[in-house]
């Protein structure tokens, strides 16, 4: 085998399927991570923009939580061939979710270390980053219930 | 400062409008940085030298914010919203925005 064959057709498929298994390994704990942290008792979350009638409540503090997630060379490589046939590319929404999760967590680790029975008005705010990447804003008004 | 996503400041009333704040931010990663995202990107997962940048552009532009409300002489900013632009690659924006007001408590009295 020759150095061409080498560089232009194993060493991508070495990367690709290193990558795709990494990928699911992360994945896989990522998920279990955030199963578990969810189990975790804390605060009533709403995106009301206020508390409902008869609900008083105090103490009120902006609270978020961001997470950068980005696709492995597998999930990559499995959305280009999608973008050929169309259709939902349930790799990349997955991947979403967990970035949704993984910065709701951690807004609600914030909101829980001010003691908050609430948070209102929960928001999500999605950008990329770095052309490959996506960002995700959590953000909330945490407050304590009285 | 009280600041809150929300419209009203609870157990606050609001007397007075200052007007909208904002504050914004772009961040550009350094190199290493961009870097050890690359190699990252490999494995997907969490992109954490870009999460961090994202935490200090959201703070950084909260700050901003608060500071336009502080020169109002407002003391809460209510109804915040964030939002976000790629515009470059490797560089984002984050934009910071509310409505400065001066809240009393509920059981204050009634001034003026």
């Amino acid at each position: 085998m020759g150095r061409f064959e080498l560089v232009y057709f194993v060493l991508p498929v070495v990367v690709l399927l290193v990558g795709a298994l990494a990928g699911s390994v992360i994945e896989r704990r990522h998920l279990g991570s955030l199963a578990r942290r969810e189990e975790l008792p804390g605060p009533v979350l709403t995106d009301l923009g206020a508390p409902p009638a008869g609900v008083v409540v105090s103490d009120a503090r902006l609270v978020s939580g961001e997470a950068v997630l980005g696709a492995d060379r597998g999930k990559e490589f499995v959305s280009t061939l999608r973008n050929l046939v169309g259709g939902e590319v349930v790799s990349l929404q997955k991947l979403m979710t967990r970035a949704r999760r993984e910065a709701l967590l951690r807004m609600v680790d914030e909101a829980r270390a001010m003691g908050a029975d609430l948070v209102l008005n929960v928001r999500f705010e999605m950008c990329e980053v770095g052309g490959k990447a996506t960002d995700v804003i959590c953000y909330g008004t945490a407050v304590r219930q009285r | 400062m009280i600041v809150v996503n929300i419209e009203t400041v609870p157990g606050h009333r609001i007397v007075e409008l200052r007007g909208l704040v904002q504050g914004n931010t772009i961040r550009a990663k350094h190199l290493g940085r961009d870097i050890g995202a690359g190699l990252k990107n490999l494995v997907g997962g969490e992109l954490r030298a870009y999460t961090e940048l994202m935490t200090e552009a959201r703070r950084e532009a909260v700050e901003r914010m608060i500071e336009q409300a502080r020169q109002l002489d407002a003391n809460a900013v209510v109804n915040v919203r964030f939002t976000t632009t790629n515009v470059a690659s490797g560089a984002a924006e984050l934009y910071a925005y509310g409505t400065a007001v001066v809240v009393v408590a509920d059981s204050a009295p009634p001034t003026g």
